[in-house]
C-alpha cells in the first residue's frame, strides 16, 4: 500500500503510545487492513518487552578493587618526576638529538648568512697601522699593508669596501711592488711603509 | 546507624556529588561509581558484546572522570555527561576491534576464512521451541551498524530519553527517533520467529 512508508515512520511512536490522537486513529485504521504493517507494529511492540526482560549485567566483584588500583598508578605516573627514565627512553633520546642537529644546522647557516656588520671598520685598520708606527711600541712590527692583505685573504667577501681601500689614490705605499700587487695571489713586501696616517 | 547515611546517599544528586567529589570529596566518587557501574557495564556490554572488553571500557570511563573531573559543568546532566565518555570509548573500542578483525582475516588462508565467516554456528531455527534467548538478541543487536545498535541500547534497554540520547550522542532529535524506529524495525523483522513464539 502506498501508505505504509508513512505509517512505518509513526510505528515506534505508535508502539511507545505518544502519537497524537488524530493519527493514532488514522493509523489504527491503517493496521486494520494492512496485514504487513499490523505485524510490523505487534513486532515492535513485542520487541520492547522482550528488551525489558533482558538480565542485567553486573560488574565483577572486584571491579572498585581493580578500578582504585588503576587510579593509584595513573596518580604515580602523573606526578613522575622530570629526571624519571621514561623521559630517557631511547626514542625520546633519538628525537631530541634530531632536535639538536636541526637547531645547530639553524644556527650555523644563519650565521654564515650574516652580513660583515661586525666586522672591524676601515678606522679601526688605521689605528693598527698608527700604533704600530708609534715610537717604542711593544707590538710587532707588521706593516699597514701586511694587515690590508691579511684581511683581503680571509673576508674578502665579507668585506665589500675593502676593495675600494685597496684602490684609494691616497693610500701610501713606498715600494713599487706595492702598487703592481693584483689580485691576492701577488704578496706584498715586509718592508716598512712611511710614518704618512692613512685617510678615507 | 548505616540505614540513614544510605538514605542520604540515595537522596543526593548526581550533580551534588561530582561538585563533591570537584572539592576533594573522594567518597562522592565512590558514590557515583557504585551508582553507574551497572548501568554504564550494561550499555557497553550491549553495544560491544563482550564482557571483559565491557568492563576495561567502563573502568577506563571512571578513571576518565576521576582524572577530567573539573571538566564537568552543571550546565549538563552528569549521567550525559558520563555516558558521552562511555560512549566514546565504546565506540574507539569497536573501531580497534575491527582493525585487529581485518588485520587477522587477512592473515587467514582461504580454507580458514570459510571457517570463520560462516555465521550460523547459532541457528535461531534451534531456538524456535525455546524461550527468547538473550543471546540471539545479543547477536541480533551486534549485527546492527554501531549508529544504529547505539541509539537502541540507550532507548529501549537504558530507557533514556529522546532528547538525552540526543545530547549524548550530539545528533538532532528527529534524527535519533528515526534512528530509533528504523532499527526497531529491522530488529523486529529479524526476531520475528522468536518474538511471535514470546508472545
Amino acid at each position: 500500500m502506498k501508505n505504509c512508508e508513512r505509517f512505518t515512520e509513526l510505528l515506534s511512536d505508535y508502539a511507545e503510545n505518544t502519537l497524537a490522537s488524530a493519527e493514532k486513529r488514522e493509523l489504527d485504521v491503517h493496521l486494520e487492513q494492512c496485514s504487513e504493517c499490523r505485524s510490523a507494529a505487534d513486532g515492535v511492540v513485542s520487541l520492547r518487552r522482550n528488551f525489558r526482560r533482558l538480565s542485567t549485567i553486573q560488574a565483577s566483584p572486584d571491579f572498585e578493587t581493580i578500578l582504585r588500583t588503576r587510579i593509584k598508578l595513573d596518580r604515580r605516573a602523573q606526578i613522575a618526576p622530570i629526571w624519571n627514565l621514561r623521559y630517557l627512553a631511547p626514542q625520546r633520546l633519538a628525537a631530541y638529538s634530531a632536535a639538536a642537529v636541526v637547531v645547530m644546522s639553524c644556527v650555523f647557516y644563519f650565521w654564515q648568512r650574516q652580513p660583515a656588520r661586525a666586522l672591524p671598520s676601515a678606522s679601526s685598520t688605521i689605528a693598527v697601522s698608527q700604533m704600530q708606527l708609534a715610537p717604542n711600541s711593544i707590538l710587532p712590527s707588521v706593516s699597514p699593508a701586511k694587515i690590508l692583505y691579511t684581511l683581503d685573504q680571509v673576508t674578502p667577501q665579507l668585506w665589500p669596501n675593502f676593495g675600494a681601500l685597496r684602490k684609494s689614490p691616497e693610500r701610501v705605499s713606498s715600494t713599487p711592488n706595492d702598487s703592481s700587487r693584483t689580485g691576492s695571489a701577488s704578496r706584498p713586501a715586509a718592508t716598512p711603509v712611511s710614518h704618512q696616517p692613512i685617510t678615507f | 546507624m548505616a540505614e540513614p547515611l544510605q538514605t542520604f546517599d540515595n537522596k543526593i544528586s548526581d550533580e551534588d556529588l561530582i561538585e563533591k567529589f570537584q572539592r576533594g570529596d573522594l567518597y562522592a566518587y565512590e558514590l557515583i561509581v557504585k551508582r553507574y557501574k551497572d548501568q554504564l557495564l550494561n550499555f557497553v556490554y550491549r553495544f560491544l558484546g563482550n564482557h571483559e572488553e565491557a568492563e576495561d571500557v567502563v573502568q577506563e570511563t571512571f578513571l576518565r572522570v576521576y582524572r577530567k573531573r573539573h571538566a564537568y559543568q552543571r550546565v549538563a546532566k552528569f549521567s550525559t555527561w558520563i555516558y558521552t565518555i562511555a560512549g566514546n570509548l565504546a565506540r574507539t573500542e569497536l573501531r580497534r576491534r575491527n582493525r585487529r578483525r581485518i588485520f587477522s582475516l587477512s592473515n587467514l588462508g582461504v580454507e580458514d576464512k570459510e571457517y570463520e565467516i560462516s555465521d550460523d554456528i547459532l541457528s535461531p531455527e534451534r531456538h524456535t521451541n525455546t524461550v527468547l534467548s538473550e543471546e540471539i538478541i545479543q547477536r541480533e543487536i551486534n549485527k546492527l551498524s554501531p549508529k544504529f545498535r547505539e541509539v537502541i541500547i540507550l532507548r529501549d534497554i537504558q530507557e533514556l530519553s529522546y532528547e538525552e540520547i540526543s545530547k549524548i550522542i550530539r545528533v538532532p532529535i528527529g534524527t535519533v527517533k528515526s534512528r530509533v524506529n528504523r532499527a526497531r524495525l529491522r530488529l523486529q523483522g529479524r526476531l520475528k520467529h522468536l518474538l511471535d513464539k514470546n508472545k
